[in-house]
């Protein structure tokens, strides 16, 4: 089973270490890069996202948004899946993320076991 | 040397005259100089109104005593006629009109004196030289009358023919037009004085008249600089008015502007650093969760710790919601009041009615209306004891109104200052973007607040 390759764009170091550590520990994922701004994250998935299976994105960077992100890997059709780790899971941000193209949206507060079990469930298949 | 308040030297010393008569009028003494000039003119006409009133009965008795006197000497005449008459008739008729003529003749004589001493006040002229004379006469006359009594006809009759009575009537005529004359001088005087009377009562008379003209001009002039004046002073303080309100709205906006910032930096700081403890104590507790093997006391805690932790992430995100509308930001000002009207009626407890349509503001304006709603729905919960609250937002022409209405107690709004219910900060926010804020409210009658923001609003 091979582990899976994640991205994470999170501009929070606590929250951003502690997410390492705990996929890293409770899945079978690497987390093989992260940026904190929707810039650096489209450069980084321009040149390496085709070596990704998943990606996080944090909705409201330090510079940029994630929507941006989904945006642009949603034009690179990159074939990682996406997925919103964001403090704001509205309806609306929900249906504006599934239209950019993520698989699925969690909210930081709540939905972070939904999170692990769906990386869980990624790595397994 | 011109004045500093002339601008022109060559207006100086006009400003100066002017300045001089309006420092004059302004004076303590000057009513007590008016009132004097007043008394001196009235004592003036009144002096020339008594000379002429002497003067003119003066004038009146001279003629009378002319007509006296001349009526004295022909009384003489007569009285020496009827002497002689009797002298030659002996007839007791003529002696008896002898009587009664130096009678008349006596009368005359008392009234041309009275009328003489009449414009001689000062008694300066002697009559005594005509009474003296008139005396000789009468007495020469009365020898006549007494010599015919006793039957002495021919020395009456060489008397009477003697040249003596007729020197005595020569010296008479002469004597009366002596006192004429000296009355007539008295007369003069009195006339001359009149004159001088009539001409001082004429110039002060034209005097009073240009005096009272001059004051009459120169009060009105005052009257009409002190309009002047007034409303120069209403204009600069109107004007000071405009300035002030514009300086304090300028302060209030930026009162705003400073609260808004601030609630901003500690909503980043509460959701930045804070949100992440959080998310990151829920990751933490994810991974013990996973762990084999724990123990059912250890399990139990921990739920007990996550769902404080829950609790500690909504207080979070209400705290920030409440300083920062972040629906407002993503979601727009429709469904940013929706939630809002959502939240306070589960907080307050009450159903809010939202009716609300689109409408297009920029986004600091679409802010300062959701704070109005903000506020609103806050004063209700803290005074208005209401049942029901509405909240409508449309756009109505070129402008946008919101109104937040309940049907609560209501306040008289003349009896609240403008501090409270924050009715001041909301009116300077909206007025900000160049719209109005009115409050409706009557005692018992509920309240309703209304903004009305322009579409096209220069936004800043």
């Amino acid at each position: 089973m091979p582990t899976l390759r994640a991205f994470i764009v999170e501009d929070n170091p606590v929250i951003l270490g502690n997410l390492v550590a705990t996929l890293e520990e409770l899945t079978n994922i690497k987390v093989v890069g992260s940026v904190s701004t929707e810039a650096d994250a489209v450069r980084e998935l321009d040149e390496h996202g085709n070596d990704l299976d998943l990606v996080i994105v944090d909705v409201f960077l330090s510079g940029g948004t994630g929507l941006g992100v989904l945006a642009a890997a949603q034009k690179m059709q990159l074939d990682a899946r996406r997925v919103v780790l964001t403090n704001f899971a509205t309806p609306e941000v929900r249906r504006r993320c599934t239209a950019l193209g993520a698989a699925e949206v969690f909210d930081k507060s709540n939905e972070l076991d939904a999170l692990i079990d769906y990386c869980e469930k990624l790595a397994e298949a | 040397m011109p004045l500093p308040s002339t601008p022109q030297p060559s207006a100086a010393p006009v400003n100066r005259l002017r300045s001089s008569f309006e420092m004059a009028a302004r004076g303590r003494y000057t009513m007590p100089i008016v009132i004097a000039l007043g008394l001196v003119g009235m004592a003036v006409n009144e002096s020339a109104y008594q000379h002429s009133q002497n003067a003119l009965s003066s004038d009146i008795a001279l003629t009378d005593a002319r007509v006296k006197s001349a009526e004295t000497l022909q009384l003489l005449t007569e009285v020496g006629l009827y002497a002689r008459s009797y002298i030659l008739t002996a007839e007791p008729q003529e002696a008896s009109r002898y009587h009664a003529a130096v009678q008349q003749m006596q009368e005359a004589k008392a009234s041309a004196f009275a009328l003489v001493a009449q414009v001689d006040t000062q008694r300066s002229i002697s009559v005594a030289p005509i009474e003296r004379l008139i005396v000789q006469h009468v007495r020469a006359t009365d020898d006549w009358i007494a010599m015919v009594g006793r039957g002495e006809r021919a020395p009456a009759i060489a008397a009477a023919a003697g040249s003596a009575s007729l020197a005595r009537r020569d010296a008479l005529r002469q004597a009366f037009a002596q006192v004429l004359a000296e009355a007539a001088a008295v007369q003069q005087v009195a006339r001359d004085n009149l004159y001088r009377a009539l001409m001082l009562n004429r110039v002060a008379v034209h005097l009073l008249a240009l005096v009272t003209m001059l004051g009459l001009f120169l009060f009105q002039r005052q009257l009409r600089r002190g309009d002047q004046q007034m409303a120069q002073e209403g204009q600069r303080l109107a004007e000071r008015v405009r300035e002030r309100t514009a300086e304090l709205t300028e302060m209030a906006t930026h009162l705003v502007n400073a609260r808004e910032d601030e609630r901003n930096h500690i909503a980043r700081e509460l959701h930045d650093e804070l949100g992440g403890l959080l998310t990151s104590m829920k990751l933490d507790l994810a991974r013990l969760r996973r762990l084999p093997d724990l123990p059912p006391k250890v399990t139990e805690r921990m739920l007990s710790i996550e769902t404080r932790l829950n609790e500690g992430i909504a207080l979070k995100r209400r705290i920030i919601e409440d300083l920062q509308p972040s629906a407002l930001k993503q979601l727009g000002l429709v469904q940013a009041l929706e939630i809002l009207c959502r939240e306070m009626g589960e907080r307050l407890g009450k159903p809010v009615q939202a009716e609300l349509h689109d409408v297009t503001l920029d986004k600091s304006a679409e802010l300062t209306l959701y704070r109005i709603c903000q506020e609103s729905l806050t004063n209700i919960g803290k005074y208005a004891r209401c049942r029901q609250v509405w909240v409508r937002l449309l756009a109505d022409n070129d402008q946008v109104r919101l109104s937040v209405r309940d049907d609560g107690q209501g306040f008289d709004p003349q009896q609240v200052s403008h501090g409270r219910h924050g009715l001041l900060g909301m009116r300077v926010r909206v007025e900000s973007h160049g719209g109005h804020l009115s409050v409706d409210s009557a005692p018992g009658a509920g309240t309703t607040v209304t903004a009305r923001i322009p579409i096209s609003a220069p936004g800043n």
